[in-house]
């Protein structure tokens, strides 16, 4: 019969996605995880992680064809070595980690003249350029549970990527004036009918590449009342007249928009389109927009790097100042370039979710692969740094996908004898700085 | 045939991104079509298809989704669809996941 010592309930936020769910309670008995209490299916496996067989345990260094095991010192002086050699290397990921470590990685970008580049060139980097550009009329997820009536998903399906972002800030959640669905109405808009279209009011299905004109096409009926002449054929004209109606009659209106808007098309042309549109509705009544980020703390690299650097992300320091050019710094553009010789990736896996175009590319590069979890990235890496992981074994702050700051507390002790990634980073940047 | 790639995320596929990606290619290697898409290509739920798109290929199998519109080819995103995602560069360095077109045919 196994005694339990000790239960406790830690109160932790979810470290995995952009709701960055702060009401997540794990029991612990005699330190190991009993039961996680309002939790998705991938906040509970993210947290249930810490104690999977199928992590990196060890600091390996590449000899040959195999890789050795080596201490935390001999791998940071190795990789103090590779990155001080490196001409412009280019340092990427930075969204499943804390904030700290972030401005850690920034940091050594710079004294390196390097790159720094977040998993924003792969999911919402067009909504930062479109942000830079106009600016973003938005809201925290606060006032939309608070006040929305009327939200929209526009290439975003949460019941997949976002389990919780339904009950907690959107549809379903009970809000001071909005107390229940029954005085939301929802509307889906898509290339294919999600399960997220399948509980809206209305869905409205776009031709794939057709959002723009889709935008353009409803922001036209919403100022003038009518269609324009030539219509958007990629979609119902009397699908968009209903949608406007239910638009103009919203007191507070949301947009949450996903990758089917930002990967699409005309790439950031979009959401300055989709902006344009919302800032139109503010005539009306109070609208706002806020992108459906996917890593938990995406969002806080995009602020982290903005605050140090002037730029949320594409951050090129080769010429001692920060420049930031997308479609020449990003970590795509780099390395589809060959611009760079040396990828040091943290909590990422590039080699996993970039276009196979640029993953060719990386052959005999050299790679340092900081991760909590083997990846393709780190099977392919000279160096392998293995760490804790963020927000369940260690602590940190991430930003939420409407930026704002939530504090992440480690969860249990682990098991591992192991350095967080702000930990490790120090002893990088210490012994960069030393040498230099 | 022509078809549209629309890649997508799923829960299973989201289960799997922390440690068990080596999971990805055996349990999300199909692609969802319009029952009248499979029938113009000749396929059965369960048989091979290959996507292409310039000189990369992958290789799933067809599922059958009325649900999809005609011409829509729908995939979990995992490593191995990312093979067929090209570099575009009138998309300012960004990745170009969705809306991608594509050839999709059954393996004989
Ligand atoms: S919705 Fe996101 S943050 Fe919330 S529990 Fe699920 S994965 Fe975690």
């Amino acid at each position: 019969m196994k005694i339990i010592v000790n239960r406790i309930i830690v109160k932790a936020t979810c470290p995995y996605c952009g709701c960055l769910c702060d009401d997540v309670e794990v029991t612990l008995e005699d330190g190991e995880i009993y039961s996680i209490k309002n939790a998705c299916p991938l906040g509970r496996m993210k947290i249930n992680s810490a104690t999977s067989n199928v992590r990196n345990l060890k600091y390996l260094i590449k000899s040959g064809n195999d890789k050795i095991e080596v201490t935390v010192d001999e791998a940071v002086e190795e990789t103090a070595n590779l990155l001080l050699s490196a001409d412009k290397p280019i340092l990427y990921g930075w969204s499943n980690t804390s904030c700290e470590a972030q401005r850690l990685g920034l940091k050594i970008a710079k004294i390196l003249r390097g790159v720094w580049d977040n998993t924003t060139s792969v999911c919402h980097g067009t909504a930062a350029i479109a942000t830079a550009e106009s600016g973003i009329p938005s809201a925290t997820l606060g006032e939309v549970k608070n006040r929305a009536d009327l939200i929209i998903y526009w290439g975003s399906n949460p019941l997949e990527a976002h389990p919780r972002h339904f009950k907690r800030y959107s549809y379903y959640s009970k809000g001071r004036f909005v107390s229940n669905n029954a005085r939301r109405k929802m509307i889906v808009i898509d290339v294919r009918e999600t399960s997220a279209a399948r509980l809206a009011d209305k869905f409205i299905q776009v031709k794939p590449n057709s959002d723009y004109k889709v935008i353009s096409t409803l922001h036209h009926i919403i100022k003038f009342g009518e269609p324009p002449e030539r219509k958007a054929a990629e979609v119902n004209i009397n699908d968009l007249m209903e949608a406007a109606k239910l638009i103009k009659e919203a007191k507070f209106g949301v947009v949450f928009f996903g990758l089917g808007l930002t990967m699409t098309g005309y790439g950031y042309c979009n959401l300055d389109a989709l902006y344009s549109l919302i800032r139109e509705l503010n005539r009306f009544s109070k609208w706002v927009t806020i992108p459906m980020r996917g890593h938990y703390n995406v969002t806080g690299a995009n602020i982290v790097a903005s605050y140090m650097t002037g730029f949320p992300f594409a951050v090129d320091f080769s010429t001692g100042k920060p420049y930031y050019n997308p479609g020449e710094t990003t970590i795509i553009d780099l390395l589809y370039h060959n611009e760079c010789d040396l990828l040091m990736s943290v909590a990422a896996d590039p080699l996993g979710t970039l276009p196979g175009e640029v993953v060719s590319k990386t052959i005999g590069m050299k790679i340092i692969a900081q991760d909590p979890f083997p990846t393709p990235t780190t099977e392919a890496a000279d160096i392998v740094l293995p760490t804790l992981i963020c927000g369940v074994e260690t602590g940190g702050t991430a930003y939420r996908m409407d930026g704002v700051p939530i504090p992440l507390k480690p969860i249990l002790k682990s098991r591992l004898n192991l350095l967080s990634d702000e930990e490790l980073l120090k002893k990088i940047l210490e012994r960069i700085s030393w040498r230099r | 045939m022509k078809a549209i790639l629309i890649t997508a995320r799923s829960i299973r596929q989201g289960e799997l991104i922390e440690g068990l990606k080596h999971l990805m290619s055996t349990e999300l290697n199909f692609c969802d079509l319009n029952p009248e898409d499979m029938l113009k290509i000749d396929v059965k739920n369960g048989d091979k298809v290959v996507l292409r798109r310039d000189n990369s290929e992958i290789f799933l199998k067809a599922r059958c989704n009325p649900t999809l519109p005609l011409g829509l080819v729908y995939v979990i995103v995992h490593p191995e669809v990312n093979k067929l995602i090209p570099y575009n560069k009138s998309l300012r360095g960004m990745m170009p996941g969705k809306g991608l077109e594509i050839e999709i045919e059954k393996i004989p």
